[in-house]
């Protein structure tokens, strides 16, 4: 390689209607750009400097730098331990089973032909109520003396006695995974089915006549050509289940015995009801930091395959 | 965050109190209460409004499980309300950071405070100062369901022991003697603590630098508790309840008695359709013998009302305070409508009616009650006692490891004063 030294410097400095020319897309840009630093970048900064000192909010004092001691003291506590292994245990329990109930909903409806637009309004039903309100509901379903799933399970003689499903750990998780994928399924099947009916027709056409049977068609067609919904789905499903708050609160509030006591329950606490905010903030940033990597990890996946589609 | 605070308060406080021409404008806020209560307040402050021209009342009712927020934000701020109606654990709390006045700088003080129960000021006093008055007092009791025990021709129970042989009775007939919320909040802290209190116990050492509910007493009540529960005398799933399912459990005649305060008798005729008749009230069960050298006794919560400490018409705060919370006939006569029963000396003189059941153990038991320690981080600690009592009952954890690990938590907290 050779550099011709002879050839004159072009001058790089715009002339005042290029200089204009190149700002002009920040003109559009600055609305929304102050918009993000409002209501995302300040609070986040905001809560960074929080979580790096110990927060005198009703004392009225100077607020303590105390380094990284929010976070050591966070990461050394049982209880924030506690609560990163019940939020991890409630969202990888939840996720593949509204996965799995999600893909088996989204394949029967696509095979609805009539009123579809009917059955798909029934099935938003559980993802338009409130977290909340889901939450009481099923707290009073899971009820012992008057649940309706302890009295349909006496009824048909699963059980003798009734159950109290939500007094004990292990029967607690397992309500609030049941009470999540009920409110997560619709989501996830709206998704997949929107997915499936954007898969060409003639790909099965051809595989059919090529003797693919039913499930070498789903194993073959259906979820590589679902891949990348699929991706998004868990993307946004991992986020919107580790970060949940009303539904567990609602349901245990944490318990039994901090059985359900997640992340943003665990910040709540911190931060509102013992006013430790700086611990608070710093329990924030650690579940900042995982969702930020989750996606990284996701987000890579999806764009390395789709590159590689391209390049193929 | 100020922004935030500011939004939270609702921005209600910032107008002008007094407008030439116009009446000074007092703002009450009244953290929940009963809909009894509710429904006397606003026909109190009208009629208060329309007698008076020189003061008007803007009264705005909010949830009682928001008191703390509202507080913390209008606190910080310096603007909100000129008068609360609240807990009077938060007298210590905000009274300490300036956000409550002194009843002792109004001059006619002395004249109110002469006509309340003495041992209930002390529930709202904070070095030497008095930050708010106590309208009404809710003292812990048990409360009976007698058809259940009148059916096996049983006694209420007056000590653990007792308590047990009832539960150990009335098992044989698929019932429960007992029910308590143990869930993951603070109402659990509240049951718990009525225990400890009968068993002798305290919530801190003497000069509350350490936690001292984590003492013999916490731990045999703690253990009395896991006993019932192990022995089916109360219900497996308790561990997970709070007060509404407490109450249908009781209501509903599945068990026989709960820990509760003279909110009972209309939350569970007016919400669940209970025959009051079957209703009676008693001394929440003791220890046969104290486990520590304290006065045995029984929880008492108090509410109060008292005058924010940023208020521009302090004086005109008090006139409405002391119309509203003193001298209204309501205060002579304990009313079940209004959730508690009156900390006015005139509403127990002889010749008083009232349509309280058993009223008679609900001032006993206020007479010997205690309440929380008046210390400003007192939430924190209820969490973590009901945190340890929830552990307990849910079955992992001993009443030895789960009161110490929470003392070990309060014990960090206290550092902090």
């Amino acid at each position: 390689m050779t550099t011709d030294t002879n050839i004159p410097i072009k001058n790089t400095r715009p002339s005042g209607r290029l200089l204009q020319q190149w700002l002009t897309p920040y003109y559009f840009l600055t609305p929304a750009l102050a918009v993000l630093t409002v209501v995302i970048l300040f609070p986040i900064v905001s809560n960074l400097f929080m979580s790096v000192h110990k927060v005198q909010l009703l004392k009225g004092g100077e607020d303590q730098f105390v380094g990284i001691d929010n976070y050591l003291r966070l990461l050394g506590s049982s209880t924030f331990q506690g609560s990163i292994l019940a939020s991890l245990r409630f969202t990888f329990l939840s996720l593949p089973l509204a996965l799995v109930l999600g893909m088996a909903m989204a394949l029967v409806f696509n095979e609805i032909r009539r009123a579809r637009p009917v059955f798909t309004a029934c099935l938003l039903v559980p993802w338009a109520i409130a977290p909340v309100v889901t939450g009481y509901m099923w707290r009073w379903l899971f009820h012992d003396s008057f649940g309706l799933i302890n009295h349909f399970l006496l009824t048909v003689g699963i059980i003798e006695a009734n159950i109290p499903w939500l007094a004990q750990p292990h029967t607690a998780v397992a309500a609030t995974v049941v009470a999540n994928v009920w409110r997560f399924m619709p989501y996830i099947t709206i998704m997949l089915l929107a997915g499936l009916q954007g898969i060409p027709g003639d790909l099965y056409e051809a595989a059919h006549m090529d003797g693919a049977n039913i499930l070498e068609r789903f194993f073959h067609i259906t979820l590589p050509q679902l891949r990348h919904v699929m991706a998004v789905v868990f993307l946004f499903a991992t986020i919107w289940m580790v970060n949940d708050f009303a539904l567990i609160f609602i349901m245990t509030e944490g318990g039994p015995a901090k059985a359900t006591l997640v992340v943003p329950i665990t910040v709540y606490r911190f931060a509102f009801e013992h006013l430790r905010l700086g611990r608070g903030a710093a329990a924030a940033m650690i579940l900042l930091v995982f969702l930020l990597s989750v996606s990284a990890v996701f987000i890579r996946v999806i764009f390395s395959s789709q590159r590689k589609q391209t390049r193929e | 965050m100020l922004l935030a605070l500011w939004i939270t308060v609702g921005c209600g406080g910032d107008r002008e109190r007094h407008i030439a021409g116009q009446p000074t404008r007092v703002v009450v806020w009244d953290f929940g209460g009963v809909p009894g209560h509710q429904e006397w307040i606003k026909g109190a402050v009208k009629k208060f409004n329309d007698a008076r021209e020189d003061i008007e009342i803007e009264l705005e009712i909010r949830d009682w499980a928001t008191q703390r927020e509202s507080l913390i934000s209008s606190t910080i701020i310096g603007a909100g309300p000129d008068i609360i109606r609240c807990h009077h654990k938060y007298a210590v709390e905000f009274g300490e950071l300036g956000g409550l006045l002194p009843m002792e700088q109004f001059e006619d003080w002395p004249e109110v405070k002469a006509r309340i129960f003495p041992n209930v000021l002390e529930h709202v006093k904070y070095k030497g100062q008095h930050y708010g008055v106590p309208i009404t007092m809710l003292p812990f009791v048990l409360a009976v369901n007698t058809d259940i025990l009148a059916r096996y021709d049983l006694e209420i129970p007056t000590t653990w022991e007792a308590m047990l042989e009832v539960g150990r009775i009335l098992k044989q007939h698929d019932l429960h003697a007992f029910t308590m919320p143990a869930g993951l909040n603070l109402d659990t802290a509240y049951r718990f603590l009525a225990l400890l209190y009968g068993a002798g116990g305290r919530v801190f050492n003497e000069d509350w630098t350490r936690a001292g509910f984590n003492g013999p007493a916490g731990k045999a009540a703690l253990g009395f508790l896991l006993r019932m529960k192990n022995e089916g005398y109360m219900p497996a799933a308790a561990a997970a309840y709070a007060f509404d399912e407490n109450a249908a459990h009781w209501s509903t005649g599945r068990a026989a008695m709960s820990v509760e305060g003279p909110w009972w008798q209309d939350t569970v005729l007016g919400d669940y359709d209970f025959d009051t008749d079957h209703l009676a009230l008693a001394q929440v069960p003791i220890p046969a013998v104290p486990l520590e050298d304290n006065v045995q006794g029984t929880l008492l919560d108090v509410v109060m009302v008292a005058i924010t400490g940023y208020t521009p018409v302090a004086e005109e705060a008090w006139t409405v305070l002391k119309a509203l919370n003193v001298d209204d006939p309501v205060w002579q006569q304990p009313n079940p409508k209004m959730g508690g029963i009156p900390t006015l000396l005139a509403a127990y003189t002889p010749g008083v009616e009232s349509p309280y059941i058993d009223l008679a153990q609900l001032a006993e038991s206020a007479r010997r009650g205690i309440g929380w320690p008046g210390h400003p981080a007192i939430t924190q600690v209820q969490r973590h006692i009901a945190d340890a009592v929830n552990l307990v009952m849910s079955g992992v954890a001993s009443p030895a490891e789960a009161l110490d690990q929470a003392a070990i938590e309060v014990n960090e907290i206290l550092s902090d004063y």
